[in-house]
Order: structure tokens, then C-alpha cells, then sequence
């Protein structure tokens, strides 16, 4: 990803893609963004959008997980069984602790870190709370992390 | 005449004239010039009163600009504000700098009028960026590098014509280089002062940093004018040096707004200093002035989109960002007050103002009207 900086309006960033098309994305510093598809040969785009700074991060989130699975998928083949995984919390959780919720000892799975908008939480402790919309780094066997989500979709 | 009735009748005005460029969305400081020019017969005794808010209206601008100016935000992009930045001063600053000499044969005079047609207006033109949406489009790259190359140019201005036109307090050119170099060492002293207070300072109130901000820039106002005949030089300084300070909070959000009440007053007050003595030989300067604030961008347009047919629209919007004129060229007519004589500052001030008016009008009808062009494109 190409980027130059737009002092007093925020960042550009450009990819040429391999079907000889170019996205555009303008971050500005107020938070917003712009979003534009063209084709390498015009600057006028083919399609032209705006997003607000939490649909931008779904998005980016979506994307990155995606990709993130796929790395976990070749782990998983490395290191046997063993799962890393992001996990949102749902939005309808009541916040508690992850000692209230003994959450190692009821699905073995131990939360690696915190990510709750802008900061992150290395290495959590027990008193350490768990909010709804939270993104989780998870790591457990397939049983386990099928038991977590059960646990927390629940 | 009491001292709270002009500010009273001048703020309400302000207001009005505010009130009126939201509703027709047009830029405000063209019109509060024009509501100064106007109410110059209503507010007969109270000038001097307004003119100490239009003061601190500009000290306060002045500081925001030396604020704004971040030599960080050139270093990321120095190819390319270099390339489209310097062919803009050719044409925009070098070239009509010769025609007015030409023209007038007084140097002084022609270095004020070319420096107020080359500055294009940065918060205008950034904000129709915005609004725009002109940002993913490279024209809006472009003009925002002829815009930083600008600022650049500004910041050298300001700093540089008070030693350019000697005209110290001092009777003597020794007196007068030594209070340059006192000016420095105050300067150097109180960034570093900061800079060593700096982790004391940040544990204090927001409210404290900000008066403490406020002090720095009256001082440095009152030290350079005292020493070098030009607080707007120690203003624009204390901006830089605030900023390369790093206090913990945002010193330019917390300035903003104060800057949006004082300096409307200082535009207002610029109009009412205008008086309208047409002869034909400023009728000449004003058509000249105009056509060279239109010409030479339009040149740096094409010289920028040359070719394509499907350039043009990005090339009339390129041409009508860098032909809206503001706050800069104002600024730059108030300063040349120091250095011209009563009728010199007087062409400079008339021509400033059809400048500002005049080519606002002309650049947002190219800017409307392509932006039209370029949806229908979509």
C-alpha cells in the first residue's frame, strides 16, 4: 500500500490491483474516510464511497481476520491443534472478570490479549474485565475454543 | 464614545455578515472586509477601540500560522512540494514582482503587491478539499503542495522583512544588528526555558498551560516590536516555539476558537481603514493586479494538467483553489503597513480587498461549476 501525507486533510492511501484497477483511501485526520475504486488508466473513480471511522474499522477488522484465519490455519497444521483465534465479544455480554467467569477452567482456553478500542491489554489477569465488544486473542484446542464460543454466544 | 458600544455594534455585525456566509455559502473574510468598508460612518469614534481587538485579532492569527506551520509536514512530501512549489513562485511571485517594479519603480510597494497575489488562501482552499471531497483526486495533492511551498514562503516573509527594510528604532546599524541578535538569543532563550519546563508545565491545568501559552506570545509580540520594529514577526515566532515545545495539551484546538473571535475583528477593521480615492493610475494597478493573480495561476494550472482534454476539469478546479486569496493577503497588506508610505498603504489595502473579493468570486465559480462536471463523470 502506497501512502503520502495531505497536511490539514489526513493520509492517502493507493494499491494498484492485478486486475488493473486502484483503490484509493483517504483517512482524515477528523476520522472519516473515503473510499474509491478506479481503473489505473483514469483518476475519475468508477466507484466512489464514504465511511464513518467504526464502519472503516469492521471493514479493516473483517479483512484482517480473514486474512489472520488463514495464517491460524497453517499454524494449526504446525503447531497440532493448538488455536489462535480473535474473538468479539458479543454486544448483549454483561461485563464480569475473567476470574468470575473462570474462563480456563471452564473451556480451557486462555485469553492472550485485550483489545478494547483504542487500547490493548497484553497478557490479562484474572481481575482483569471483559466488556461487551471487546476483541479477544484466544488461544486452546478446537474443543476448547468451540466451548468458549458457546460460552460467550450464550 | 463609550468604550463597550463600538464592539458591541461591531461584534453584532460580525455576527450578521457570519450569519449571511453560512446562508449563502460563500467565505466570510471577504465579506467582513466589505462590512468594515461599509460601517465606517456608523462606527466614527470608536475605530480605536476595535483596532485594539483587530490587533490582538492578528496577533493571535499570526501566532495560529507560526502554530500551523510544522517543518515535519514538508519533509514527508519535499520532492514534490519542491517541484510544484517552486514553479508557483516563479510564475506567481517572481514574475509579477518584476511587472510591478516595471510598472511603479518602487521596490517596496512591488514586493508587497506580488507577495499578496502569490498566497493563496490554505484554510479556504483545504476546507473545499474537504468538503469537496477533492482529496482522492491528485489535483487536490497538488495544490496542497503549491500550498505548504507557500506557507514556507510566508514564514520567510515574515521573518525576514523586518531585517530587509531596515527601519529600526536604533539610530545606528550596529544598535540595529545587535537588537536582531538580543531578538535571537531571547528567542533561543525562551524555547529552551520551555523546552527545560516542559514536564513541570504539562502537570499543570489545561487553563494554566493556555495563559501561560497566551503570555508567551504578547511577549514575544512586545519584545520583537520593540527591538525590531514588528510584533507580527514575535507572534508567528511564539507559534513556533509553543509548538516545538510539545506541551501535553491541544494548544491549537484551544487557540482556535479564540482566534475565530478576534480575528473577524481584524478583518472588519481592515475594511474600515479602506478609503476609496480612485485615480486612474490605481484603477490601472487594480486591473493589473487582478488580471496577474488570474493569469499567473492559470498558467501554473496548465503548466501542471498541460495536455488531456479530460484533464481540464481537474485543472479549472486546480486554477480555482489557487486563485481564492484570504486571510494571507490580508495579513501581508496589514504588515506592509510598517514599511510603506500613507499612499502606497493605501493602493496596497484597496487592492487587497478587490483581490480577495474579486478572485474568491472567480475561483469558486471555476471550483462549482467543474465540480459539477466531475460528478457527472462518475
Amino acid at each position: 500500500m502506497n501512502e503520502s501525507e495531505l497536511p490539514g486533510v489526513g493520509i492517502k492511501y493507493w494499491l494498484e490491483l492485478s486486475n488493473k484497477k486502484k483503490i484509493t483511501i483517504i483517512k482524515h485526520d477528523s476520522g472519516r474516510f473515503e473510499l474509491a475504486f478506479s481503473s489505473n488508466n483514469s483518476e475519475i473513480p468508477e466507484y466512489y464511497t464514504e465511511l464513518e471511522e467504526e464502519e472503516a474499522i469492521e471493514i479493516g477488522t473483517t479483512l484482517a481476520q480473514k486474512v489472520h484465519q488463514r495464517i491460524v490455519e497453517k499454524m494449526d497444521v504446525l503447531v497440532k491443534n493448538l488455536i489462535i483465534e480473535w474473538f468479539k465479544v458479543p454486544a448483549g455480554f454483561s461485563q464480569k472478570s475473567i476470574g468470575d467467569i473462570q474462563i480456563r477452567k471452564r473451556t480451557g482456553v486462555s485469553v492472550v490479549a485485550i483489545l478494547r478500542d483504542k487500547e490493548t491489554i497484553p497478557g490479562p489477569g484474572p481481575q482483569d474485565n471483559i466488556l461487551p465488544q471487546d476483541v479477544l486473542l484466544i488461544v486452546g484446542k478446537r474443543e476448547s475454543i468451540d466451548s468458549f464460543k458457546k460460552l460467550f454466544n450464550s | 464614545m463609550d468604550f463597550l458600544l463600538p464592539l458591541t455594534i461591531t461584534a453584532i455585525l460580525l455576527f450578521l455578515l457570519s450569519f449571511i456566509s453560512n446562508k449563502i455559502n460563500f467565505f466570510s473574510i471577504p465579506l467582513f472586509i466589505l462590512g468594515g468598508i461599509l460601517a465606517r460612518s456608523l462606527l466614527i469614534g470608536g475605530v480605536e477601540i476595535i483596532s485594539i481587538l483587530a490587533r490582538l485579532g492578528l496577533l493571535l492569527l499570526l501566532f495560529y500560522i507560526g502554530f500551523e506551520i510544522s517543518p515535519v509536514r514538508y519533509l514527508k512530501n519535499l520532492k514534490n512540494v519542491l517541484t510544484d512549489g517552486s514553479t508557483d513562485l516563479v510564475i506567481s511571485l517572481i514574475l509579477p514582482l518584476l511587472i510591478f517594479l516595471l510598472i511603479t519603480g518602487d521596490f517596496r510597494l512591488s514586493l508587497f503587491l506580488s507577495a499578496m497575489l502569490y498566497i493563496s488562501s490554505s484554510a479556504i482552499d483545504l476546507k473545499i478539499i474537504i468538503d469537496s471531497r477533492f482529496a482522492i483526486y491528485s489535483f487536490a495533492e497538488k495544490a496542497i503542495n503549491i500550498l505548504l511551498f507557500q506557507d514556507i514562503i510566508i514564514a520567510f516573509l515574515i521573518i525576514i522583512l523586518p531585517v530587509f527594510f531596515i527601519e529600526f528604532r536604533s539610530e545606528t546599524i550596529f544598535f540595529a544588528f545587535a537588537n536582531i541578535f538580543i531578538f535571537t538569543i531571547y528567542l533561543t532563550t525562551i524555547y529552551l526555558l520551555l523546552k527545560y519546563l516542559r514536564d513541570f508545565i504539562n502537570r499543570s491545568a489545561d487553563d494554566t498551560i493556555i495563559i501561560l501559552s497566551f503570555a508567551v506570545l504578547l511577549l514575544s509580540a512586545y519584545i520583537s516590536e520593540r527591538l525590531i520594529n514588528s510584533e507580527v514577526m514575535g507572534a508567528f515566532m511564539a507559534g513556533s516555539i509553543i509548538k516545538a515545545t510539545g506541551f501535553r495539551i491541544d494548544l491549537k484546538r484551544s487557540f482556535a476558537s479564540i482566534k475565530d473571535i478576534f480575528s473577524p475583528f481584524f478583518f472588519f477593521y481592515s475594511g474600515l481603514q479602506i478609503y476609496f480615492e480612485f485615480s486612474k493610475n490605481i484603477m490601472i494597478l487594480i486591473i493589473v493586479s487582478i488580471l496577474i493573480s488570474i493569469l499567473s495561476k492559470y498558467l501554473i494550472s496548465y503548466m501542471l494538467y498541460p495536455k488531456l482534454q479530460k484533464d481540464s476539469i481537474f485543472r479549472n478546479i486546480l486554477f480555482g483553489l489557487l486563485t481564492i486569496r484570504g486571510e494571507f493577503s490580508i495579513v501581508l497588506a496589514s504588515i506592509s503597513f510598517q514599511y510603506l508610505n500613507e499612499n502606497a498603504r493605501s493602493i496596497v489595502m484597496i487592492i487587497s480587498t478587490f483581490i480577495i473579493i474579486f478572485n474568491m468570486i472567480i475561483g469558486l465559480i471555476f471550483i462549482r461549476t467543474n465540480q459539477d462536471r466531475l460528478i457527472r463523470n462518475l
